[in-house]
């Protein structure tokens, strides 16, 4: 029984979300019937489940409130931002009265809430009942969103040097197998006679049709990082599946040839007239591989409705796949290792399939342990709401791109920082009303949060419209407590920084928002902790925005496996910017740790002393140039090995001071590599 | 968890550093390992050796006679790694500590565990849960939790 009950209590806790989400989207359209609806039916639920598990006063309340929306469901009045406001308040008390015991103080809570209720009840039954019913919607037929399938033809042609970076165009077509069905077809039309065949180029190119119902920005993403050395034609064939009519296929292959223009099959069925309209616009953006243009705003309100079939997994169960992986991964290595020692081909032909089969299985395990940044927005919409509502300012919250997913891990880090980011906005960054107006800005502020995926990155950034930093009164302040000294020359920008810098603040007040001197710089840790950056841009009087760097995951990284001394150690590829090889004489100066590297002055540090401080230097090592914030650093190692897909494991309790590793990889070998932490090190040591 | 298999458990292993014999309740060590490699930390301090692969996992490994405040001294043959289970904050964590070797396991009826000497010689109390004596030498009882919650701890207050 108790685990129905443990059941119930997660159950109403995404009620709770989604009653936030659906009530913070009424008061933007208030007479959308649907969300109307919507509250109804989740209130509905809670009341009776509520009952059901013996939370009585759960229910009792959620039934007043039900009451309540009746009166906005059945179209008598229409709802106002009173409501809302009161609505949300009620949640916050349903919250705790989630007590299977309950004691007084919550039975006198429950008893206001349900007065308070009623009041609201009798105000809206009071008032005037001829007030005009306004003319609703009606409610759009269900619409019945199957997955569509589109059929698109692609043209895959690789520039004959494609191998030479590393690029496996199978890899891609595999990716692309991944998003539906394909029909593939290789072309040999580039292969030379054998005597001219260079075995480190590729001649072949693919023609393929995929029927999938992923968006031709899906189809493109894939070849996003081959897009300079490969020609690329997505094309569309139809709207619906056609790869198994082969007719059809060859009827578009043969346009092709006579470079006849292709028209769209129309499906017969079902297709409205105004889905056809879509399409055909949809129809002109043939094209080579075009990035999304960036001036595509999505005014998503935050709720994207999609027909998914999902089922509910246990978060611990997830973890513990993601760790099978990660072992898997370790093991593999460990393959790897003796199939290139035994020189046995048939080994290696297995190894080689164990790879694939793993790499697969990793994107798959990711997969299943990202969620979309998406689940945050309820909770800064809610924030931005109330604050607009304390601090007596308008402001609404923009999501763009929130659809882009992150390791759930992550995404629970996330949640403080990027509320106490927003709330600064809301207090110090947005304007008050009027001040607003006398600089011409419009009276209503605006906090967009965008979220954008860059390789294995996810780069997320907030901004708001208001006063942007005031930079000579932070380089004052810094200088003041001695942050930095006033023959300092920092940019503009470098100043801005300074604000995560431990104990700084300039608000002259201490309120009970923001402003109590801690703060940004947790921000900045929290960040750096998930191995992520953090940076800061403003104008003044336009908009400060922060943008976050954050990796898709935390325990499987992309790593630069190094050698220092006899230890291996492991730096996260996503911050490696380049690599150099240099005569170790040049690294020597001792005073100016600086070393020239393509015309550019670079601060480094050289681990083979740091770390190991024997005597043997090598003639040549290694400058392994990383990012730091919006700087470069050089970190200077005996040898660069390879590439390295890391499972990182804890550490364990180490001592308090040694922070300068965020984990360890268990090599094929067996030996151990440290994964740096660039960050901590270049802080430690600059 | 592990409060819970020790309860009611007599047994102790016994191990010596140095000339000095301790015992730990063997609900507490986890593995008894030889001296494995151990990949060393750079900048850390010097009573912690580095971290070790145990079975797929990441161990760290702290030098018992450093820790403990005893003279520094060469490996032997005899010098073992224990793998002790503890719990801080509320998680279990798994470290291990470097020993000049391992005695055996012997059962010590509570009633003879005695609380320790003060004056004695000067072993310091926080990290004690007793004494007891066995073959005409005394055995000190540690408390587990309590040295690795700390960093370097001085075990010995009168060390000269």
């Amino acid at each position: 029984m108790n685990s129905f009950v443990e059941k119930f209590k997660v159950e109403v806790s995404e009620y709770f979300e989604r009653l936030e989400s659906r009530l913070l989207q009424l008061e933007q359209d208030p007479e959308d019937l649907q969300i109307i609806g919507d509250i109804f039916r989740i209130m509905h639920t809670m009341k009776g489940s509520g009952g059901m598990f013996g939370f009585d006063l759960l229910s009792d309340v959620t039934h007043d409130l039900e009451s309540l929306f009746e009166i906005f469901r059945s179209k008598e009045k229409i709802v106002d931002s009173e409501v809302i406001s009161f609505t949300l308040n009620s949640i916050d008390g349903l919250k705790q009265l989630m007590v299977e015991n309950p004691t007084d103080e919550n039975r006198l809570l429950a008893s206001k809430l349900k007065s308070d209720t009623l009041l609201q009840i009798t105000r809206f039954s009071q008032t005037d009942l001829n007030s005009e019913i306004g003319i609703l919607p009606g409610n759009s037929a269900e619409n019945s969103i199957e997955a569509k399938q589109t059929t698109y033809y692609i043209s895959f042609v690789p520039d004959e040097n494609i191998l030479n970076n590393g690029t496996n165009p199978l890899y891609l077509i595999d990716e692309l197998n991944a998003l539906g069905e394909c029909n593939i077809q290789v072309s040999f039309d580039r292969l030379p006679p054998l005597a001219e065949i260079d075995p480190l180029k590729c001649y072949i190119s693919w023609y393929l049709f995929i029927s999938t119902s992923e968006s031709v920005d899906t189809l493109q993403d894939v070849f996003i990082f081959v897009a300079n050395s490969a020609l690329i034609t997505i094309q569309k064939v139809a709207n619906e599946n056609v790869i198994h009519k082969e007719a059809v296929l060859a009827a578009f292959l043969n346009a092709q040839i006579n470079e006849e223009p292709w028209t769209l099959l129309e499906s017969n069925l079902q297709e409205s007239a105004e889905s056809n309209e879509v399409d055909r616009v949809e129809e002109k953006e043939i094209a080579g591989v075009l990035l999304k243009s960036s001036t595509e705003v999505s005014k998503n309100t935050g709720f994207t409705q999609t027909t998914v079939d999902s089922i509910r997994v246990d978060s611990g169960k997830i973890d513990l796949y993601m760790n099978l992986v990660s072992e898997f991964i370790t093991a593999q290595s460990r393959l790897e290792q003796i199939s290139s020692n035994l020189k046995n081909p048939e080994l290696e032909l297995v190894t080689e399939t164990f790879e694939k089969l793993n790499r697969q299985l990793r994107d798959n395990a990711f997969d299943m342990s990202l969620i979309p940044i998406e689940s945050l927005t309820t909770r800064l919409k809610r924030l931005v709401h109330d604050l607009s509502k304390s601090l007596d300012k308008e402001v609404v919250l923009v999501t763009e791109g929130l659809e882009a997913e992150l390791d759930k891990n992550i995404i629970e880090k996330l949640i403080e920082p990027l509320l106490h980011i927003v709330r600064n906005s809301m207090d110090h960054g947005i304007e008050s009303k009027s001040e607003r107006l006398l600089k011409q800005k419009n009276a209503i502020g605006t906090i967009s949060v965008k979220a954008y995926t860059v390789g294995s990155y996810v780069q997320i950034e907030i901004e708001d419209d208001g006063n942007g930093l005031n930079v000579d009164q932070i380089r004052e302040k810094a200088i003041a407590s001695g942050l930095i000294s006033n023959q300092e020359n920092l940019t503009d920008a470098e100043v801005c920084q300074l604000i995560f810098e431990p104990g700084f603040s300039t608000s002259e007040s201490v309120n009970s928002l923001s402003g109590r001197g801690t703060g940004m710089d947790v921000v900045r840790n929290c960040v750096q902790s998930m191995r992520g950056f953090i940076e800061l841009v403003s104008e003044r009087d336009q908009f400060t925005r922060f943008i976050i760097k954050l990796p898709l995951s935390l325990s499987i990284i992309d790593g630069l496996l190094v050698q220092i001394g006899d230890s291996f150690y492991i730096i996260p590829s996503s911050l490696v910017s380049k690599l150099y090889l240099i005569k170790s004489e040049l690294l020597k100066k001792e005073i100016n740790q600086v070393v020239e590297l393509d015309g550019v002055q670079i601060p480094y540090l050289n681990l083979h002393e740091e770390f190991d401080g024997d005597k043997r230097v090598p003639e040549e090592q290694f400058v392994v140039v990383v990012f730091y914030g919006n700087h470069f650093f050089g970190l200077a190692v005996d040898e660069v090995i390879r590439e390295y897909q890391a499972a990182i494991k804890p550490l364990g309790r180490m001592p308090k001071s040694q922070n300068l590793f965020s984990g360890a990889s268990i090599l094929g070998s067996g030996q151990l590599a440290l994964v740096i932490d660039t960050n901590k090190l270049i802080q430690k040591y600059s | 968890m592990v409060a819970k298999i020790i309860d009611g458990l007599n047994s102790y292993l016994t191990f010596r550093l140095g000339s000095e014999l301790f015992a730990v309740n063997v609900g507490l060590v986890t593995k008894i390992l030889e001296l494995t490699k151990i990949t060393k930390v750079p900048n850390s301090p010097k009573y912690f050796k580095g971290i070790i692969n145990l079975f797929g996992d990441v161990m760290p490994v702290f030098d018992g006679r450093l820790k403990f405040g005893f003279q520094e001294s060469e490996n032997t043959r005899e010098t073992c790694i224990l793998i002790f289970a503890f719990e801080f904050d509320g998680y279990t964590y798994n470290s291990g500590i470097t020993v000049d070797s391992v005695e055996k396991v012997l059962i010590f009826e509570p009633e003879l565990i005695m609380p320790a000497p003060i004056s004695d010689k000067g072993y310091n109390p926080e990290f004690i849960n007793g004494m007891a004596t066995f073959n005409n030498e005394s055995v000190i009882f540690l408390n587990i939790e309590k040295i690795f919650s700390e960093e370097e701890i001085k075990l010995i207050t009168t060390v000269e």
